[in-house]
């Protein structure tokens, strides 16, 4: 056996191209999997942990808002409804004008729940919290605020969200809401198996749509806090995407690693025939295989780990990567990267698998449709959609490819070019495509999600940028302009028309929303897409507040602001709102309504060149507040959708590159069986040249035929990405755009990779047989 | 003497040091002489005469081929890669011990291809009668990999001699076949030198063609 294992240690370095090749495969995929899921669990952990509502698992929201309604509840649960429910709290919430800025409090009955989860980490700030009238202020936006005298602040704390958490008699003395409870939050009392599955892939029960059960009570509405709270299920889908896409770079590998063992076998099937002639079992054979690439994962686990810890580093996207998180991170691509070579080193061995009937093909094709199907129509969930995905990549490895294959290799011999060497070029592609199968598939799987992702995110980043023009017409914005007086800006030289909105927080049915109420008039039927009928009342929402509740324009909205009653006004529009997080409501500006929030912006529209001179005047008046010119914030969205989706690119880019790697190691492979046939046209008088350019116009049409394979997917994936995975994990709509010069990058980039991981191993043959 | 190789000796990297091959090797052949160089496995028989098709460069000597009809000699060395390609196209047909044939050429293609390199169109009848001479007629469209050893061997030869070249060189070209085949090969090298007097030399152990040549050159 140790024979054995030096034989294959040899035969290993004697192809050091070969082994840096699959070694810098691995550590590509590896390096992937560590760093989506370091920032995933980064971005989830940021929004779950911190806020109260993360220790809760349901809210009962109290119509009436009368405290009586919170005790009713309590002594039900007391006399033994809800057996599940373990712990309980009374919730009030509202809006605190801080800074001119609406800012959300959460006021919470610390006392009511001894047992809760959520831990403030000091008994005594707990005390004070109860005891001293004080809040805790979260979020690091607001740390350089001046507080009003009535608001005492305990302590500042770092939180993706920004907030206030009082206990409740402060809250409600401080909303001036004195006796009225908005909620209760309820405790579940088991852990849900599937909360485990979060550390293994954060996101994964927002993308398998996982929930807990549902719990009822007579007369009561209770919602699960997951939907209460849109951000978390919001951060989740991002989480859940990102994992998926760096699982990719690992199937990806596994095609690699399948090839790269495949041939291996081929080019030492007549020394393992003589190793088995001599007594040497096949089990032995394959367990150096097998220790092969056990040591090969190894080696790249180790790589890819401080190749991600630096990066993670140095792109500032994880300020402190915790030690777990990378832990677990790194074993899981341990595990996955082992799983994968494994499988690939069996499967090679396991010829008669590769050998499949037409009626096992067939079966397959049928049960990969219906599982298209079922992702496309029958489910809702983002895993539905995945699954649609997966079936589209599964259809095109078992039945696209192959047929176009074997197409190809009935039809190429029939077509004669005049000249010869172009038929040379022709057939050595058919064959490179025929020999090179799972490295084909591989790269046309890699171009594909390319082209997925950049057809997605440029119709994403068309729609959004044709969203921004209209939502952001020439002007300037005023944040956290409660102290400004629209009357006064109104007569400045150059000023237009000075709008208000008044902002703050409400409940809908489905849980909170934000709500902006303003006059809804043509201005802001334009701007919201909206064809403006002065005829019809209503309220406009987002797609996120219409996906929800599954309603419709002309629909009736309840809706319940800060110490009133439900309104019901009936749905007149339902706007885009890319990138947003949350729940939006607008409401027409009234009297009523606005005295239940705060009017913390303005918008200023002013003749094209007075912009500069009102923008100063603005800035030197108010200087508390924050003036942004519309341009700016235009650039500033489309500078952070950009930042978004650098890290889909990445990984995009990355399975393309370890896709390169494959075809670089098949071609490199068939390139040394060719040196035979080189020598033989370099006799015939071929000078190098004319060999390079051969190798390369063989290359260029092995690139065409794999971006043409890969282009039909690619559609494919970006119209499920664009019509099914964005509705279900973000609940906004996009439309397809194909634009060519889109559709072009990612083709001109697999062309380029095709070209250039063919064309290189040619000059490596070429070099060492001069 | 259409030949001339003086003092000519060839090395090649050999582990951390360098091996000589060919040692100040010189000979002479006279013009229409079919020739064999013999000697033992690893004597350098090959390198021998890859030297004297210009496919690789000697370390010391000389080699000159001097064309039928030319008063001049032409020196393999003072020739630059571009001028010793078009040589050896123009002036060279090459058989092997295998690997003879484009794989993705048919067995008509792969005669045609030498013809339309040197631009010599116009031998394309005579090479693909030499085809049917060869009984390769029922295979012209098939590719080499659906030939015998013996089949693809004597498609090689029609390759070789189709833009009837001034020089033919046979690396053991019946290293892979059976004794009948052998004869067969070398019977057909010998018609072809005859046809069209080239001047044949051939790298071979085999005994068989010694029967054929005017002159032996050993290695040892």
């Amino acid at each position: 056996m140790i024979l054995l294992i030096r034989s294959q240690w040899r035969d290993l370095i004697s192809r050091p191209i070969v082994l840096i090749a699959l070694l810098a495969n691995l550590v590509l995929a590896l390096f992937a999997i560590t760093v989506v899921h370091v920032t995933s669990h980064t971005l989830v952990h940021e929004f779950v942990e911190g806020p109260p509502q993360s220790s809760y698992h349901y809210v009962v929201p109290f119509p009436d808002n009368r405290e009586s309604s919170y005790f009713r509840l309590r002594e039900r649960w007391r006399a033994g409804e809800l057996p599940e429910i373990v712990g309980m709290v009374p919730v009030v919430e509202g809006n605190l004008e801080i800074g001119g800025r609406a800012i959300p409090l959460i006021g919470i009955d610390l006392i009511s729940d001894s047992q809760a989860t959520f831990d403030l980490r000091d008994g005594q700030i707990s005390t004070h919290l109860v005891t001293q009238d004080s809040v805790i202020v979260f979020g690091e936006d607001l740390v350089n605020t001046t507080f009003p005298n009535d608001i005492k602040v305990l302590e500042f704390r770092s939180s993706a969200q920004t907030f206030l958490l009082a206990d409740i008699a402060t809250a409600q003395n401080l909303l001036d809401r004195k006796g009225e409870i908005d909620a209760a939050w309820l405790r579940y009392n088991q852990v849900p198996v599937w909360e485990w599955m979060e550390h293994l892939s954060p996101g994964i029960s927002t993308g398998l749509g996982f929930s807990r059960p549902e719990i009822s009570l007579t007369d009561l509405n209770i919602e699960s806090m997951d939907f209460w709270q849109p951000t978390q299920t919001f951060v989740g889908s991002i989480a859940f995407n990102m994992g998926l896409l760096g699982m990719l770079a690992v199937l990806v590998s596994g095609f690699i690693v399948y090839e790269s063992t495949v041939r291996s076998i081929e080019r030492r099937e007549q020394e393992f025939d003589r190793l088995q002639a001599i007594g040497v079992s096949v089990l032995q054979i394959r367990s150096v295989l097998i220790l092969e690439a056990t040591a090969l994962v190894l080696s790249s686990v180790l790589v890819a780990a401080i190749l991600a810890l630096v990066f993670l580093r140095q792109n500032s996207l994880i300020i402190n990567v915790p030690k777990t998180t990378f832990l677990i991170a790194t074993s899981k691509g341990l595990v996955l990267g082992m799983s994968t070579a494994l499988i690939g080193v069996i499967l090679a061995f396991t010829r008669q698998l590769r050998k499949v009937s037409w009626l096992v093909l067939v079966l397959g094709v049928v049960a990969t449709v219906a599982m298209l199907c079922f992702g496309i129509w029958m489910t809702t969930t983002l895993v539905g959609a995945y699954l649609a995905v997966f079936a589209l990549c599964v259809l095109h490895i078992i039945a696209l490819t192959p047929a176009i294959v074997r197409f190809l290799d009935a039809f190429l011999p029939r077509f004669k070019p005049k000249s010869l060497i172009s038929r040379i070029n022709v057939r050595a592609t058919c064959q490179h495509l025929k020999q090179a199968k799972f490295a084909t598939i591989a790269f046309s799987l890699a171009i594909a999600t390319a082209i997925g992702i950049t057809l997605m995110v440029g119709s994403l980043r068309t729609d959004f940028i044709k969203l921004l023009e209209v939502r952001l017409p020439p002007g300037i914005q005023l944040r956290e302009a409660s102290a400004a007086d629209p009357m006064i800006i109104r007569q400045w030289t150059g000023v237009e028309e000075v709008r208000e909105y008044y902002r703050g927080e409400g409940n809908l049915s489905i849980g909170k929303t934000d709500v902006i109420a303003t006059s809804l008039d043509e201005f802001e039927a334009r701007r919201f897409g909206y064809e403006y009928d002065i005829d019809r009342v209503g309220v406009y929402v987002n797609e996120k507040v219409a996906a929800q509740l599954q309603a419709n324009v002309g629909d009736d909205l309840e809706l319940k602001l800060p110490s009133m009653t439900p309104i019901d006004l009936p749905i007149i529009h339902i706007f885009k709102s890319y990138g947003e997080m949350s729940r939006v409501v607008l409401l027409p500006n009234n009297q009523v309504f606005s005295n239940q929030l705060v009017r913390d912006r303005l918008l200023i529209v002013v003749q094209p060149d007075s912009i500069s001179a009102i923008e100063r005047k603005l800035q030197e008046t108010y200087p508390s507040a924050t003036v942004l010119n519309h341009t700016e914030i235009r650039e500033q969205a489309v500078h952070i959708f950009n930042r978004t989706f650098a890290l889909t690119n990445l990984i995009a880019l990355i399975a393309v590159a370890v896709a390169v790697i494959g075809l670089f190691n098949s071609a490199l492979a068939m390139q040394g069986a060719k040196r035979a046939e080189y020598r033989l046209l370099n006799t015939l008088g071929f000078s190098r040249l004319a060999l390079f350019r051969q190798s390369f116009t063989q290359s260029s049409l092995l690139g065409v035929v794999c971006c043409l394979l890969s282009v039909p997917l690619g559609i494919g994936i970006a119209w499920i990405l664009c019509e099914l995975v964005n509705p279900r994990a973000f609940q906004w709509t996009i439309s397809l755009h194909l634009a060519p010069m889109t559709l072009g990058y990612p083709l001109l980039l697999g062309l380029s990779a095709a070209v250039l991981a063919s064309v290189l191993p040619w000059i490596f043959v070429s070099r060492s047989s001069k | 003497m259409v030949i001339h190789v003086q003092s000519v000796s060839k090395k090649f990297p050999d582990g951390k040091g360098e091996r000589w091959v060919i040692k100040d090797v010189s000979f002479n052949i006279e013009p229409h002489q079919a020739t064999v160089i013999r000697g033992p496995s690893g004597v350098g028989k090959t390198t021998l005469l890859n030297l004297i098709a210009g496919l690789i460069q000697p370390d010391n000597g000389e080699i000159e081929l001097i064309l039928k009809d030319s008063a001049v000699s032409t020196s393999l060395n003072r020739l630059n890669t571009r001028e010793l390609l078009r040589f050896r196209r123009d002036h060279i047909g090459f058989v092997y011990q295998f690997f003879n044939l484009v794989p993705t050429l048919t067995v008509q293609e792969n005669v045609l291809l030498p013809l339309a390199l040197t631009k010599r169109e116009h031998l394309r009848e005579q090479a693909l009668d030499r085809l049917q001479k060869l009984g390769l007629q029922s295979h012209l469209n098939a590719f080499p990999a659906q030939l015998s050893g013996g089949e693809q061997q004597r498609a090689a030869i029609a390759r070789a001699v189709a833009h009837e070249p001034q020089f033919l060189f046979a690396d053991e070209p019946t290293g892979n076949l059976d004794a009948e085949n052998s004869a067969e090969v070398f019977k057909l090298l010998w018609d072809e030198h005859e046809r069209l007097g080239t001047n044949l030399v051939v790298a071979t152990h085999s005994d068989d063609i010694g029967a054929y040549a005017a002159r032996t050159i050993h290695l040892a």
